[in-house]
């Protein structure tokens, strides 16, 4: 009773959990939230208790700097919740500051998008987790076709659609007709690979550790996908491991492309695999107007020109591909009152 | 209306006419194209014809055009802008982010609403109650003179008219948020939206230079002091659009009234007729602003 009362000055959100970023469309308003999914949680010396210290942004620029009391950690792991009660609490947090008041907690109608490969284990942990964050509804759409629906793709046609939406933890491709999902596949291979690989490329290579933050640095400046006329350079610090003490080191654009190498194969395969099983007619749709790519990864430098190599079809990004995710669920909450539910088989 | 801009295409061709002539320019043909872009040459001829209907859902018809102007060396940038001038703003591209949270207007305020009208009914209710049950303590005589006005007045803490005209004020949409953040200052301010906030505190800042009127053509430049995306519109159409890079400028001749309208608003300095501009307060959501000049 509380809940509706309360639900009455609540706005319907829509919410990408992402392992990476959580991003929160509020129905009427836009996209108002795109944090970092990181939160640090400090620990009370001598009464064991704990506390969160900040979530978001500030708390991803803790990562890697912490004190012995203050543990900057990431809830969500390959795209699904690995400790349910921080990501409880970060979702109360982001939605409470999506909501904005003051005055009282918030009680809306929430739609989160989960990986297509998410376990009904899995599911559930997001939707108790979001339930106990304040929700009063919660409906749980699969990631790929709100991806498709928020990059703009046709996913009402009786024609193929395909779109590859490369996120934190996971890379999702399916193709997509008549507001349902043909095929799907879910690779656990994604923005958080690509960092890891630099970091075991550096260590192999130089002889010296670096953090996540600075692995991301060089990524997002330097990182490509695809060989390209220009090599672009960039100056990083880390630790040398035989010395023990700070160095300075140069890397280059053609190191990163290799070192990305095995994640993004990961990538092509799973696209080339969803090729295979999808079904002619569809298949020759997607030949003809090509895959869409979506997600923070679709940003990495030339990763269309790689997939159409690849592929030889056409490749396209969306437009502002990091936000199609949160921007295709909120499209689901405006067409879920005119047509119910049952539409997108949302749960 | 020209550009003042110097671009390394003509901004006023359709973007079609700008990718034949750079594909011609570098002695390709259509099949080559398609042949690199892995496209049916009916979709480069499309493009090339500003025939965009025939390419389907806009994610389609914009992502080749951004792949045939990178193939060519164009700037996608200025393409887009064309190409949104060419077919409109019904394919808009999504709203920019707001890194910071923006007030909430329409909520908050039905929440205040309902806060103030809750006030306002059980202040009635206890002024009611007091009155009712004073009367026969006074005398226990209804022909008792009625007590004197003063006294019925609620406590000198509560306003009971600013607060019924805030109510009256408040319409349901989100409009409401501009009457509740510049007339009704007595609410408690809102520590979270700094940006917002910040604004409203500096009234100072609300008060522009003489400005164009409807009608009149002025110079407007804008210059960035960071990345930010941008759309300007005058009665001709659209005449500024795109996502501009730090420490650039652009600058228009346009026709009053213009529209504007700022991803990050305190990246950019507006000048109007070599004057200083102030973004008008009310005008600010978050990091966006959207306001019209000489209307």
């Amino acid at each position: 009773m509380l809940k509706n009362l309360k639900g009455y000055f609540s706005n319907d959100l829509s919410i990408d959990l992402g392992t990476a970023n959580t991003l929160i469309y509020v129905r009427g308003r836009g996209i108002v939230l795109n944090e970092p999914s990181v939160v640090a949680i400090r620990e009370e010396s001598g009464r064991g208790s704990k506390s969160i210290q900040a979530v978001g942004a500030e708390a991803k620029n803790m990562l890697g700097r912490t004190p012995g009391n203050i543990t900057a950690i990431r809830p969500l792991k390959d795209g699904v919740i690995a400790d349910f009660v921080v990501t409880e609490k970060m979702l109360q947090y982001f939605i409470k500051r999506a909501h904005g008041s003051r005055y009282f907690r918030p009680s809306p109608r929430v739609l989160v998008c989960v990986p297509y490969g998410a376990t009904e284990v899995e599911r559930r942990a997001i939707r108790e987790s979001a339930e106990s964050a304040g929700a009063r509804k919660v409906y749980l759409i699969q990631e790929p076709m709100a991806a498709a629906i928020g990059a703009g793709m046709p996913v009402h046609e009786a024609r193929g659609s395909m779109v590859l939406d490369i996120g934190g933890g996971t890379s999702e491709v399916a193709v997509i007709s008549l507001n349902g999902i043909v095929y799907a596949a879910s690779v656990r291979v994604g923005g958080d690979r690509f960092d890891e690989a630099i970091i075991n490329y550096v260590r192999r290579n130089y002889g010296i550790l670096i953090g996540e933050a600075t692995a991301e640095r060089i990524k997002h400046e330097i990182g490509s996908a695809y060989p390209g006329e220009e090599v672009r350079e960039i100056s990083v610090k880390g630790r040398n491991l035989s010395e023990g003490v700070p160095r300075s080191f140069t890397l280059n654009s053609n190191e990163i492309l290799e070192a990305l190498q095995e994640p993004l194969q990961g990538i092509v395969g799973a696209v080339k695999g969803a090729l295979e099983q999808t079904p002619p007619e569809l298949g020759a749709d997607v030949a003809e107007r090509g895959i869409v790519l979506t997600g923070g990864g679709a940003l990495l430098k030339d990763l269309d020109k790689l997939l159409m190599e690849e592929t030889g079809l056409p490749v396209v990004v969306a437009d502002d591909p990091l936000t199609c995710v949160a921007r295709g669920g909120g499209r689901v909450l405006e067409l879920m009152d005119e047509h119910g539910a049952a539409m997108f088989a949302l749960d | 209306m020209t550009h003042a801009t110097d671009n390394s295409i003509d901004s006023a061709d359709g973007p079609g006419i700008q990718l034949r002539r750079a594909r011609e320019a570098r002695g390709m043909d259509i099949v080559d194209i398609a042949q690199e872009l892995h496209l049916d040459t009916w979709i480069i001829e499309a493009l090339e014809e500003d025939d965009f209907a025939a390419l389907g859902a806009p994610v389609f018809a914009k992502g080749h055009m951004r792949q045939y102007g990178s193939l060519l060396g164009l700037p996608t940038d200025d393409l887009m802008i064309a190409y949104y001038r060419v077919r409109g703003r019904d394919d808009a591209p999504p709203a920019p982010i707001t890194a910071t949270m923006t007030r909430p207007a329409a909520n908050r305020n039905v929440a205040w609403a309902a806060i103030v009208l809750a006030v306002i009914v059980l202040g009635g209710l206890a002024g009611l109650l007091w009155f009712m049950s004073d009367r026969p303590l006074v005398g226990g005589n209804t022909d008792e003179p009625e007590p004197a006005p003063a006294e019925v007045v609620p406590p000198p803490s509560f306003d009971p008219g600013l607060a019924v005209d805030a109510v009256l004020d408040l319409p349901a949409d989100s409009g409401a948020a501009d009457a509740l953040q510049t007339g009704a200052s007595e609410f408690p301010a809102d520590t979270g939206d700094t940006a917002v906030d910040a604004a409203d505190d500096s009234p100072a800042t609300n008060t522009p230079p003489p400005l164009p009127v409807s009608g009149d053509t002025f110079e407007l430049t804008l210059r960035f002091s960071d990345r930010s995306w941008v759309e300007v519109s005058d009665p001709g159409g659209r005449i500024i659009y795109g996502i501009f890079e730090a420490g650039s400028s652009r600058s228009v001749s346009a026709e009053a009234p213009v529209e504007l309208y700022f991803g990050l608003v305190g990246a950019v300095e507006v000048v109007v007729n070599g004057q200083p501009y102030a973004v008008p307060a009310s005008s600010i959501r978050g990091n966006t602003a959207r306001f019209v000049i000489g209307n």
